[in-house]
């Protein structure tokens, strides 16, 4: 994940480049560092430095890093030409890299020849089988073609070898929420929480999913999970404080008032009703009006 | 999969969302050490059996905690019967420590038997149970303070508390008067 520092330093270089004050190449490096897709930008000002052949010389073996680079924007930007080319380059100084090879792969799937694109994989990891970039490109590859069930299958797969993998455990998770399967999507934040549990935003899918499930016991959950949201973003997450809101009410029309809890939940509701009301007073003022009428409808309706 | 054909149904309303739970499709794997016996069962079945065995375990506990003085008591008993029936330090020690704890258990059964309190755990049987076994903890060290004699059983264990003996007749002898 892309820390706040990591954002401001991005943006600031990006303006810089943009504005034409120079360090395009820090720039791509800072990309590539932080993973983060920014393909225009990148297909952008990685062509300006390799149809510089002064400029790109001076890259020395950090000059092939950005072919690719540079084939990868391209290929997201559909800009398919661009992308053979770099391909191309990197495929004539190396002639066996499976690297370049998984280039190769996804130009193919980039042009929709899954057939082909399929096979170059299967190849692929025939030699590698632990190629975890591959495993993943056709899980994109199955979901990009609809065939929602190959993909969880394929990521199954994937997550049997690659078990600490928290992206994929997410992917999972976002895949079965989109089928409705709330119970396996909550599986798999469950998985994701016992690896990461400082991560505020499982904690919150978390509790969403449970939220969805309904059930006094899930909704009882779901409301500690908000609250562990609220606590580990110091109380700045409104979803969450929403969240908290939602879940009382619920509980408490579940409950019929039988619950022994119910004082502690209208008192927890109230305390996220408040910090709602200054957030909102504070960001968006001219909102305030409907949060207030959709608070007291969700005390009323409790 | 069509686009919005898991969400919506072909004849609904356009934005018309289902939001029916699909997590017991079969066609559909699940992720790696996901259960499935847990979807067999609906939630309430799952919740009452899961009652049922804590209701079952509390009882459980409640009677080993209400037998527990039975082990004490049989310990009491074999260091009494070591520290022989004379008086000195380790007897007196032994014997008033063997008074003592049945006294501050029995002051604390309520406490004793809060974790277990349950709608569906009777806990009158191990209650009667704990108080049985600690009275009789409290008899075995009375009667021990009896055997070393510390107990006023006697007559002359009351002496001091006796009035004196009114005088009837008062004589004496060899007095001169004259």
């Amino acid at each position: 994940m892309v820390t706040k520092s990591e954002e401001t330093q991005l943006s600031r270089l990006e303006n810089q480049v943009d504005n034409g004050g120079g360090g395009a190449w820090e720039y791509l490096c800072l990309v590539r560092k932080l993973k983060v897709r920014r393909s225009e930008k990148v297909l952008k000002h990685g062509l300006s430095i390799l149809n510089d052949p002064k400029h790109r010389s001076s890259l020395g073996s950090d000059e092939w890093t950005l072919y690719e680079q540079v084939a990868v924007a391209a290929m997201d930007c559909q800009c398919l030409d661009v992308a053979k080319d770099c391909t191309k380059v990197l495929q004539k100084r190396f002639p066996e890299s499976k690297r370049v090879g998984r280039l190769e792969a996804m130009l193919l799937e980039a042009k929709g020849s899954w057939e082909l694109a399929e096979k170059a994989y299967t190849s692929l990891l025939e030699d590698n089988p632990l190629d975890q970039a591959i495993h993943k490109r056709r899980v994109a590859m199955a979901k990009a073609q609809g065939k929602i069930s190959v993909a969880i299958d394929w990521l199954n797969k994937y997550l049997e070898t690659f078990m600490a993998d928290h992206d994929a455990w997410r992917e999972l998770a976002e895949i079965y929420i989109s089928l409705q399967m709330y119970k396996q999507a909550a599986f798999c934040y469950e998985e994701l929480i016992l690896s990461q549990p400082t991560v505020p935003l499982y904690h919150l899918a978390y509790a969403d999913v449970l939220y969805t499930l309904g059930g006094l016991e899930n909704l009882q959950t779901a409301k500690k999970y908000y609250s562990s949201t609220i606590d580990l973003t110091g109380g700045k997450n409104t979803r969450a404080l929403f969240g908290i809101c939602l879940c009382t009410s619920a509980v408490t029309q579940l409950t019929k008032g039988k619950s022994k809890e119910d004082k502690e939940g209208s008192q927890l509701q109230s305390l996220a009703a408040k910090v709602l009301e200054k957030d909102y007073k504070q960001r968006a003022p001219d909102k305030l009006p409907q949060l207030t009428t959709a608070l007291k409808s969700l005390t009323l309706s409790s | 999969m069509e686009k919005g054909k898991g969400v919506m149904g072909s004849g609904g309303r356009r934005w018309g969302v289902d939001f029916s739970d699909n997590s017991t499709s079969r066609d559909i794997p699940d992720p790696p050490g996901f259960s499935r016996a847990s979807l067999d069962q609906d939630d309430s079945t799952l919740s009452r059996q899961k009652k049922d065995a804590e209701s079952n375990w509390k009882a459980q506990k409640a009677w080993e905690v209400a037998q527990a003085p039975m082990k004490n008591l049989l310990m009491m008993g074999f260091m009494m019967w070591m520290a022989g029936s004379t008086v000195h330090l380790f007897s007196i020690g032994i014997t008033f420590s063997a008074l003592w704890q049945p006294i501050s258990a029995l002051q604390s059964v309520g406490k004793m038997f809060e974790p277990y309190k349950d709608n569906k755990v009777e806990l009158l049987g191990p209650k009667l149970l704990f108080i049985a076994l600690n009275l009789g903890g409290l008899a075995l060290g009375v009667w021990k303070l009896n055997a070393l004699g510390l107990l006023p059983t006697h007559t002359s264990d009351w002496v001091s508390s006796l009035a004196p003996a009114q005088e009837v007749e008062f004589s004496g002898g060899g007095v001169n008067l004259g």
